[in-house]
Formats: C-alpha cells, sequence, structure tokens
C-alpha cells in the first residue's frame, strides 16, 4: 500500500470517531501549548536581553578588573581574605560592605600599552554634589563619562562618534524644565554648573590643627573644598526602553572631563587612583573570537575579564533555567497524554479487528497495517500539536500589546516572540512522539491472524 | 488450474493435534465454478484457506497458475492474494463508515495500482454490481444484499483469477441471494475467473461444475456435472 494511501485511510478511521481523537489530541495540546508559550516567552526575553546588552554595552569592550568577582554572575563570595593594597570597601548603604581588590593607574598604562587594546577607560565613580544653573534651584545627580559604544536616544542636539568634546556634556531630560530651559533644543549650547566637594584629607584636617582650628572656641569644623565646573550642553538624553539605569540617566562628561572630576573628589582617599574595573576596547571584539582571545591574553597578565558575550550569557542563563524548568513541566503532560495516545490506539485496533482481517487477507502487508495505526496515532499528534500552537499563537495575539505595555519594551517589541520553525519543529517532534506512543499497538494489528480476526461472531 | 497434492493441515501440538486436512488431492481447472460442500466443522473453510494463501498447509504443495504457493515466502504470499484472489465473506465484511467507492477502491490501493486507473475501475465494478448510484453512500447504510454486493464488486475488481465465497448467500433472504449467485457465476463465466464458493447449500452447490464433498477433513466424493451427464448418457 502506498504511503498517501495509508495517510488517507488513517485519517478517514479518525474522523469516524471524532471525539475520541479529539479527547485524546486534546491532551497533546496542552503540552504543545505550553511548549509554544514557553519557546515565544524564551525567544522573546532573550531578544530583549540582547538588546538591553547592545544598547548599554559596547560589543568591543571588556570589562576588565583584578577581582575574580567582576567575573563572577553569582552571589559575591563573602570568604575573608588576605589584605593587600589594592582592595578597597565597596559600601551597599547599610548592607555591610565588599572587599574588592581593585585596578590602578599603573594597570590602566599596561592595558593602554598593549597592541590590541583600542582604548580604555576606568569606571570612575564620580561623586558630583549638585547641578544648578544661576539663578535655579540645586539638583542632585550622577554622573558618568561618556561611552561612544553606548549612544543614549538624544531629544535634542548631536553627538559626536568619539569622545565628547571636553566642556560639553550630555544633559538628561528632566533637567531641562527644572533648569529653566523650555524646551530640550533651547538648552543645546547653555551651560550649566556641577559642584564637586573633596572630601577631608590628611594635609586639610593637619592644615587646619596647624591654623589652631581646634584651640579657638567657636571655630567649627573646616569648610569643605568645593569646586565649581562650567559645561557647555552638547545633547540632552532620554530615557531609553532598553537603558540599564536604576537610578535615572546620567550626566555624560568627556573622559578627561570625568577622569578630573573623579580625581577632585577622590584625592586622599583610598579611592584615589583605583578603580573597580575599566571598559577596555579591543580592536574587532565584537566578533566572540576576538573576545575571546584577548581575554585569553588578559588573563594571562593576571586580570579577570568579562566580555560582553559573558554577560549577555549571564542575564540569558537565568532565562534558560526559568524557561528549562517550565518546559520540563510540559514534557511531563506530553508523558501523559503518550499513555492516553496507546489506550485510545489499542482500542482502535481493538474495535478494528475484523477490518484488519479484512485488509490482510486481501494482501495488505503487516508493516503497511503497522503503519496504518501509527500514521493514525501520528494524526493525533499532528492534531494536537496544531490546536495548542494554535491557541498558543492567538493567546500570544491578544497578550502581547498588554505585556509590551506593562513592561515598557518600546512599540514593536513583543515578550512572546514566536517562531515558524520552531513551531513547526515542535509539531514534527509531536508527531514522532506520537508515531512511538503508537509503535505497541500498531505492532498488535500487525500480528493478527486474518483468519481469526475474521472469525465471525 | 489449481492443483492440491498430498494437502494436510494440523493445528496444535503433541497431545493436542487436529487434522483439519488430510492427504487432500484436488486439481481444478481454470474458469470451473466449484462448490466445497461439507457440514460444519468438516474441513471445507480450511481447505478454502489453504488453496487462497491464507493459510499454510502442514504437509503437501498447493499449486496455483503454475506456482507453489506452498513455497511463497509471506511477502509474495500477501501479493499472490492481492493480485490473483478476490474474497467474499459470509459476513460480508465491508467497511461502514467508508463509502461504497472507498470500499472497493481498498484491493487497488493494496495492490498499488496506479492512482489513475483506480477510480475508473472501480467505477466499473459498482456498474456491474448496480450500485453506481451508491458510490458516495456510506455502506453502512446499505442493505443486507446490496452489502453482499458490494462485497462482490470489491472481489471482481481486482480481475482476480480465482474467487473465493464462504458461505456468499448464508445471511441472505432467498430473494437477494438468488441475485447474488447470479452475479457470482455470471463472472464466473464472463471474466473467466475460477469461482469456489463454500457451502452447506445443496441447492447452491448443484449450480456448480465441480462439487467437492468434504467430511472429517478427507475428500469424500466429486461430483462434476459434465462427468454425471457424460455416465448417465
Amino acid at each position: 500500500m502506498r504511503i498517501l494511501d495509508i495517510i488517507r485511510r488513517a485519517g478517514r478511521s479518525l474522523r469516524s470517531a471524532k471525539a475520541r481523537t479529539l479527547l485524546t489530541s486534546s491532551a497533546i495540546a496542552v503540552g504543545a501549548f505550553t511548549l509554544t508559550l514557553t519557546l515565544a516567552a524564551g525567544n522573546g526575553i532573550n531578544a530583549y536581553v540582547d538588546r538591553l546588552v547592545k544598547s548599554n554595552f559596547d560589543p568591543a569592550e571588556l570589562i576588565v578588573g583584578r577581582d575574580k568577582e567582576v567575573e563572577n554572575t553569582n552571589a559575591p563570595d563573602s570568604t575573608p581574605r588576605e589584605y593587600d593594597e589594592s582592595i578597597a570597601n565597596i559600601s551597599f548603604g547599610g548592607q555591610g560592605s565588599m572587599q574588592l581588590k581593585q585596578i590602578d593607574d599603573k594597570d590602566i598604562r599596561t592595558l593602554e600599552n598593549l597592541e590590541y587594546v583600542e582604548r580604555v577607560r576606568p569606571n570612575y565613580q564620580i561623586d558630583a554634589r549638585y547641578i544648578t544653573r544661576p539663578g535655579q534651584k540645586q539638583y542632585t545627580l550622577s554622573v558618568q563619562s561618556y561611552n561612544p559604544g553606548q549612544k543614549p536616544e538624544l531629544a535634542a542636539g548631536t553627538l559626536p562618534s568619539k569622545d565628547l568634546t571636553d566642556g560639553q556634556l550630555v544633559l538628561p531630560q528632566g533637567y531641562v524644565k527644572l533648569l529653566g530651559f523650555n524646551d530640550a533644543a533651547d538648552a543645546i549650547g547653555k551651560t550649566v554648573d556641577i559642584v564637586a566637594q573633596q572630601p577631608f584629607t590628611q594635609e586639610a584636617i593637619q592644615q587646619f590643627v596647624a591654623e589652631g582650628g581646634l584651640t579657638q572656641p567657636g571655630t567649627t569644623a573646616p569648610e569643605p573644598k568645593r569646586q565649581v565646573t562650567t559645561y557647555t550642553v552638547a545633547a540632552v538624553s532620554k530615557p531609553s526602553v532598553t537603558a540599564l539605569t536604576p537610578t535615572g540617566l546620567p550626566v555624560l562628561l568627556s573622559t578627561k572631563d570625568g577622569k578630573e572630576l573623579y580625581d577632585f573628589t577622590s584625592t586622599g582617599t583610598q579611592q584615589y587612583g583605583k578603580y573597580l574595573y575599566a571598559y577596555v576596547r579591543v580592536q574587532g571584539a565584537e566578533n566572540e573570537k576576538v573576545a575571546n582571545d584577548a581575554k585569553r591574553k588578559l588573563k594571562a597578565m593576571g586580570f579577570t575579564v568579562m566580555t560582553s558575550q559573558d554577560l549577555q550569557a549571564s542575564l540569558q542563563t537565568i532565562v534558560n533555567v526559568l524557561q528549562g524548568l517550565v518546559v520540563v513541566f510540559a514534557l511531563i503532560t506530553i508523558i501523559a497524554s503518550v499513555f492516553g495516545i496507546i489506550n485510545t490506539m489499542y482500542i482502535s485496533v481493538l474495535e478494528r479487528t475484523r477490518e484488519i482481517g479484512l485488509m490482510k487477507a486481501l494482501g495488505m502487508r503487516s508493516t503497511s497495517v503497522a503503519w496504518l495505526f501509527r500514521i493514525e496515532a501520528a494524526w493525533i499528534g499532528f492534531l494536537g500539536g496544531v490546536i495548542g500552537a494554535g491557541v498558543a499563537l492567538l493567546l500570544s495575539l491578544a497578550v502581547n500589546p498588554l505585556l509590551t505595555e506593562q513592561l515598557s519594551l518600546g512599540e514593536g517589541n513583543v515578550i512572546l516572540m514566536h517562531n515558524p520553525v520552531q513551531i513547526a519543529g515542535l509539531i514534527i517532534a509531536l508527531i514522532l512522539v506520537a508515531i512511538l506512543a503508537g509503535w505497541l499497538p500498531a505492532r498488535k494489528a500487525a500480528k493478527l491472524d486474518p483468519i481469526e480476526a475474521l472469525r465471525t461472531e | 488450474m489449481i492443483e492440491l497434492a498430498d494437502v494436510s493441515r494440523v493445528y496444535g501440538k503433541k497431545q493436542n493435534q487436529f487434522t483439519a486436512l488430510e492427504d487432500i488431492n484436488l486439481a481444478i481447472e481454470s474458469g470451473k465454478s466449484v462448490a466445497i460442500v461439507g457440514k460444519s466443522g468438516s474441513g471445507k473453510s480450511t481447505l478454502m484457506h489453504v488453496m487462497s494463501g491464507l493459510d499454510r498447509a502442514s504437509t503437501g504443495t498447493i499449486i496455483v497458475d503454475g506456482q507453489d504457493i506452498s513455497a511463497l515466502k509471506s511477502k509474495a504470499l500477501d501479493r499472490f492474494r492481492a493480485e490473483k484472489i478476490g474474497f467474499i465473506f459470509q459476513s460480508f465484511f465491508v467497511q461502514a463508515n467508508e463509502t461504497c467507492l472507498q470500499n472497493v477502491l481498498l484491493p487497488l490501493e493494496i495492490s498499488r495500482s496506479s492512482p489513475s486507473d483506480r477510480k475508473r475501475l472501480a467505477t466499473d465494478a459498482l456498474e456491474q454490481v448496480e450500485l453506481a448510484d451508491k458510490a458516495a453512500t456510506k455502506a453502512g447504510n446499505l442493505s443486507g444484499g446490496q452489502k453482499q454486493r458490494l462485497a462482490i464488486a470489491r472481489a471482481i475488481v481486482s480481475q482476480p483469477a480465482i474467487i473465493f465465497a464462504d458461505e456468499p448467500t448464508g445471511n441472505l433472504d432467498s430473494a437477494t441471494g438468488d441475485k447474488v449467485e447470479q452475479l457470482l457465476f455470471r463472472f464466473n463465466k464472463q471474466l473467466g475467473s475460477t469461482l469456489i464458493i463454500v457451502t452447506h447449500d445443496q441447492d447452491l452447490a448443484k449450480k456448480c461444475d465441480i462439487q467437492v464433498h468434504i467430511k472429517d477433513g478427507k475428500i469424500v466424493n466429486v461430483d462434476s456435472k459434465v462427468g454425471r451427464k457424460r455416465t448417465q448418457s
């Protein structure tokens, strides 16, 4: 018998038992539904993480530090360790602090001198007091040095392809009205002041004491040293849906200005000339192989390195673990439905004993008889897959706009991202599972003796 | 030509042995109509099964049109049945949930005949048994006589050399039974197919060219119409 005829006959005999077929395949459909949604959610979240990393990190930049925690994406290691000069305390507002080895200016120079390194940007922890303009109030701010690989979305102005010009800054949109500008375009070319404060250094205190500060009554603590720097607004940034900025948008300065401000605020502290990590741009490191090559070389020099691919992978690990869990549950559903198929197929074989006998008497091969039942099972798998995936698709159509809004993903980005190849693969896999489920009943059918099967009454 | 030489069929093993057929020797010329007559349990059905290749003889040889079917492998035997044999059963065994046309197509699908010819052959066969207008009707909705005519259409559609009919009128009233008989003998003459009817109906048996009487697995008597006429003259 030709396979096409077998497929047609199998389909017909399923149609003659519609309710049973539908009920059996609905068990598979539940699994298919869950798997389709899980895969879609995985696709969507991974695409989101991808966008997130791409818009926040320069793919050619490596994060280079001295401490192994730089590479650690799990909970930090809390074992006490031996002190050395490079260790600094990083405090977490009342949650205690973490001791991390830092890289220093000497390391930065070493890195800068490597032939494959294009640029090194130390991670300056700039501690500015406030931002203001003559005649306006003072507002808090966070400051970062500009990273050309991480272009912010702009409300006005333009950005240079490399670094910002010294003396210029990128102002977040939120400050435009507060600082008395009419709108974003109005702020371009105007100036703002950033005020930084130097902590007490040993020298400052010694000087204060030497001047008799403590002996004379009525004197207060020494005035901390303050520095006012005036910058021109080069561009106004606006919030991006994929920006990783827990503190709101930072004010961006040129690398040199950033370093000056950092030096001013950290002079005399244990932070001076030390950085948790530096962004090292390696030529061609968008390519994972080049990045890993550089990583290996830097590690040989005692640095700890994280590539943007590592970062992406670490973010995706969480997603993958969750996805894996749901997939396991869906697979359990499918295993349960396999027993349903086996049961249905055994009943089908029993019901059609005479039909099987007749077909065998008419010269149908046992293998053809077996395939008739396997394909009947395959139809059930196909039906279940199509129903499950179809319902999942419909649900996604309904829910995606809501989710996009709730998670503020931005226009055109969806969290349930369906991939036709994946769905087709899933349905094919379910068909194969169903064929396997139908294997034993099909064998029973194939082994029937036509004379016995045709013995009437 | 069907030739059986020393054919025996034994079921079971050792103490439980049961001999259904014993030393059957029989030769049937092509195109004849043959009745295998005997009481139930006489072995007449077993004889039909071994001659049609549904069952295998324990010993002896069965040669059909020069081919020793007792030596065939199961695949070749399936093919032999698909190409050479048509079956008609007492309980019809038509597929109730399929249409008449689909029922008649089954043997053609099994013998892998070319899809372009199938429809024509099946429609022809339905016309022959006067069921052409029922082609799209579900077989389950037919009357008993119609079902048996459908079974005849299914048996003749692949133009078999031999048609086996196991009590073809056993479940029918005499009027519809007569019609079925007429059809069977017509195709026997018209197509030249050898017709072998297993029956205990003496009237039906008498209409055949040859009557083979079976008792306890042995042939007790072979009557030939032609032969009898000759002795009478």
